[in-house]
């Protein structure tokens, strides 16, 4: 009896030993050599030699789960194989709102993968993402970049990835309804946003002017527009401004939209189908919403009658800009194989693939150069490239609670709280967020 | 002194007290390593619930009381603050928002699903036609999965889309109330929906005792000349009282489990009137990162709810002694 249970303990701590391992590499050596064409020529990234001289190496990579298996992301790793067999990669999609978590958890435990998908500068800032200035410089490719999108791979001046797309958010609007209702222009400042949509309400409830988000993400667009930002950039010291004044003056003409001129349906807590402005809008009970180049190809698919009479502006504002979307590749803390995961990041956003993605799944490139592609010629898509130019990233997001304390603030307005009241309140989590994390 | 020898030792004649003692110097041994051979059988047979029980309950929960003692954030390792988390929880106001919030959906949600089960109950106790028919759906809403309730129930009372206003603006309210959207309607509707749930869970177990209540009671009250609800208050309560304590008990633990029902419908709003205690706790750990404070939230939860059941119980037994 004895030696039964004492197999039986033995055989649980071999199992409680077992441990999966993610990427990794051997010692195993394979001669790599150039292939017989121009990859620069064909858009592609220069053969790097010390990729080539890698042993083999087997990489995993967690993409979000609408990039992970589409076609230009699928063909650019087949490419990258074939150039560099002693590489091989393992594609793993894990839904956007997951992958922080899942990082996090991979971190902790060791068990990393070689790259993963997110916002590079909310991984570094929370010391799950490798840095990666001494691959940038050995690259110097920086200048080809968007400013925008160099900016969501950095904090504290470190870079911690490699930006993969980016987006901005536009004004969308019918242009139809407009000049029946003798509106020549789109609006261009908050206060000409709040009259026109008035105007274009129907006091039955039939017809709204605008369609707003309870979406902190979204809003700070706006805030950007009126020359704010929710956080204050003193070299490397950052501190909370969810309480200036202008963030206020903001928020309250903004969720005035809905709560006092009733131009807007107050925004439902959940994201649904049926009351999503792409659906208001291509049914004709909403003449414009704030969004971004992601809805234009949707108005297009579902609602193409509505498309017909689409027109876009940039945010109306004081000032110019926008918030800045997308995201980047990174290297999660722990792993050995950056090297290799960084020449893969390259290859994504090469001007080959890069505007594949644009075209095929819209998402649009990081890379200046590439809106010189005619694609871009689209009147559509104007606003949306001149946005870029001055689109700031949602940095607020390297703190989670101060994060989830400005969609709750946004929210509470909403519901018919104060602005200032809680813009204070959550200037305080902020406050304290920010100084745990220090 | 004599002995008498049991089986299976019958047949043996009576020795003196000195042979028996010597006897049982002897039999002794033998007879324990028989005893421990059926323990030995007997901890074999419950080794892997044991083991089970002992990996996922009993260990994570010393590890929850290690980690409430330390500042925890990954990926960070963990460095001991000793009671800093428990300090902080006093002064979190959301917390104990938290914890009021989800005694009010306690409350009501109990005593209005407790009501409901033991109404039903009575109901399908009586011998009416159809009633097998409504015993077969009694049972629905707790099977349907939470997720898929919280989402039914979204679509009834959203202010822009719920069936429920179309209905009144039919009716001619021009403006129907955002149910989802008021702090005090966002409440109830939450109480009722885990009422419902409650309901249709606590019904099968009264039925059950009901039908356990010897018929005699009745046709002796009925004789007396006790009307209905007599019988109820003074046979069919009394009767019941220890599975109503014990479903009273299961009904605060359940209701302080709550979370996907207020995550999709209110996700906590408005205004935080809808925040509870595990949803904050889940935030905390998980979404804020905040995983030693997270546990020493949860591990507070533990002498509350222990507190609770001790009154209810407490309460229960002075009543049964009355």
């Amino acid at each position: 009896m004895k030696r039964v249970l004492l197999c039986v303990v033995a055989t649980l701590l071999v199992l409680a030993g077992c441990q999966s391992k993610t990427g990794s590499s051997s010692e195993e050596k394979m001669t790599v050599n150039p292939p017989d064409r121009d990859l620069v020529a064909e858009g592609l990234p220069a053969f790097n030699e010390k990729v080539a001289d890698l042993p083999k190496t087997d990489l995993e990579i967690w993409l979000a789960a609408d990039y992970a298996n589409t076609e230009p992301i699928t063909d650019a790793i087949e490419e990258f194989k074939e150039v560099y067999p002693n590489i091989s990669v393992k594609t793993v999609g894990i839904e956007w709102g997951d992958m922080s978590n899942k990082v996090k958890l991979a971190v902790s435990s060791g068990a990393v993968p070689d790259m993963a998908h997110a916002h590079a500068f909310a991984m570094g800032a929370q010391g799950l993402a490798e840095p990666l200035d001494d691959l940038w410089e050995e690259w110097g490719a920086e200048d080809q970049f968007v400013p925008g999108g160099i900016q969501d791979t950095e904090w504290k001046g470190v870079k911690y990835g490699v930006p993969i797309d980016v987006n901005t958010t536009i004004y969308l609007y019918n242009k139809k309804v407009f000049e029946e209702n003798g509106i020549t222009a789109p609006p261009k400042t908050l206060d000409e946003l709040v009259d026109v949509s008035k105007k274009l309400t129907k006091k039955d409830g039939s017809r709204y002017g605008i369609v707003t988000s309870a979406s902190g993400w979204s809003f700070f667009g706006n805030v950007i527009a009126e020359g704010s930002n929710n956080l204050k950039f003193n070299g490397d010291e950052v501190t909370a401004n969810l309480n200036d004044p202008k963030v206020v003056e903001t928020m309250e003409k903004y969720t005035g939209l809905a709560t006092v001129d009733k131009s807007s349906p107050v925004p439902p807590p959940q994201q649904r189908q049926t009351d999503h402005p792409v659906a208001m809008f291509g049914t004709g009970r909403a003449v414009s919403f704030i969004s971004g180049p992601w809805d234009i190809a949707r108005i297009k698919n579902e609602f193409p009658d509505a498309y017909k009479d689409l027109a876009t502006a940039p945010l109306p504002g004081a000032d110019k800009g926008s918030v800045l979307g997308g995201g980047s590749l990174f290297v999660p803390k722990g792993s050995k194989n950056s090297i290799a995961s960084f020449e893969l990041m390259k290859w994504f956003i090469s001007d080959k693939y890069g505007i594949r993605l644009a075209k095929e799944e819209g998402r649009h490139p990081v890379k200046t150069h590439l809106y010189d592609d005619e694609f871009y010629n689209d009147p559509l898509l104007k606003p949306y490239i001149e946005t870029l130019q001055y689109a700031q990233p949602y940095k607020l997001e390297a703190f989670p609670e101060a994060n989830d304390a400005w969609g709750k603030a946004l929210r509470a307005v909403f519901d018919g709280a104060d602005p200032q009241e809680e813009l204070d309140k959550a200037q305080k989590i902020a406050e304290r967020a920010i100084e745990n994390s220090n | 002194m004599y002995w008498n020898i049991p089986f299976p030792y019958k047949g043996v004649k009576r020795m003196k007290t000195e042979t028996v003692h010597e006897y049982k110097s002897v039999m002794k041994p033998k007879r324990d390593m028989h005893k421990l051979k059926d323990h030995i059988g007997s901890y074999l047979f419950v080794l892997p619930a044991l083991t089970f029980l002992t990996l996922f309950s009993i260990v994570p929960i010393i590890y929850l009381i290690w980690l409430s003692f330390h500042e925890y954030r990954l990926p960070n390792p963990a460095i001991f603050n000793g009671v800093e988390n428990y300090i902080r929880m006093f002064n979190d106001a959301l917390f104990i928002k938290s914890i009021g919030n989800t005694m009010i959906y306690t409350a009501g949600s109990m005593a209005i699903g407790l009501s409901g089960a033991i109404a039903v109950a009575v109901l399908l106790n009586r011998k009416l036609k159809g009633i097998r028919f409504f015993k077969v759906f009694y049972f629905l809403p707790t099977i349907t999965s939470e997720v898929i309730t919280a989402m039914i129930f979204l679509w009834v009372f959203d202010n822009n889309l719920g069936i429920l206003n179309y209905i009144l603006k039919v009716s001619g309210v021009e403006s129907p109330p955002a149910w989802l959207l008021q702090p005090t309607t966002a409440m109830i509707i939450l109480i009722l929906i885990g009422a419902w749930r409650g309901t249709a869970y606590n019904i099968p177990i009264f039925l059950a005792a009901l039908q356990a209540v010897p018929q005699s009671l009745y046709e002796a009250a009925r004789i007396d000349g006790a009307n209905s609800w007599k019988q109820f208050v003074h046979i069919t309560l009394p009767s019941i009282m220890h599975i109503l304590v014990y479903c009273m008990v299961m009904s605060v633990i359940g209701s302080f489990q709550v979370v996907a029902v207020v995550d999709i419908l209110t996700n906590g709003g408005p205004m935080d009137s809808t925040m509870v205690v595990i949803k904050h706790i889940w935030q905390q750990s998980f979404e804020f990162n905040y995983v030693g404070y997270g546990a020493a939230l949860s591990f507070v939860l533990f002498p509350f709810l222990l507190g609770v059941t001790w009154l209810q119980l407490r309460l229960s037994s002075g009543k049964d002694k009355k």
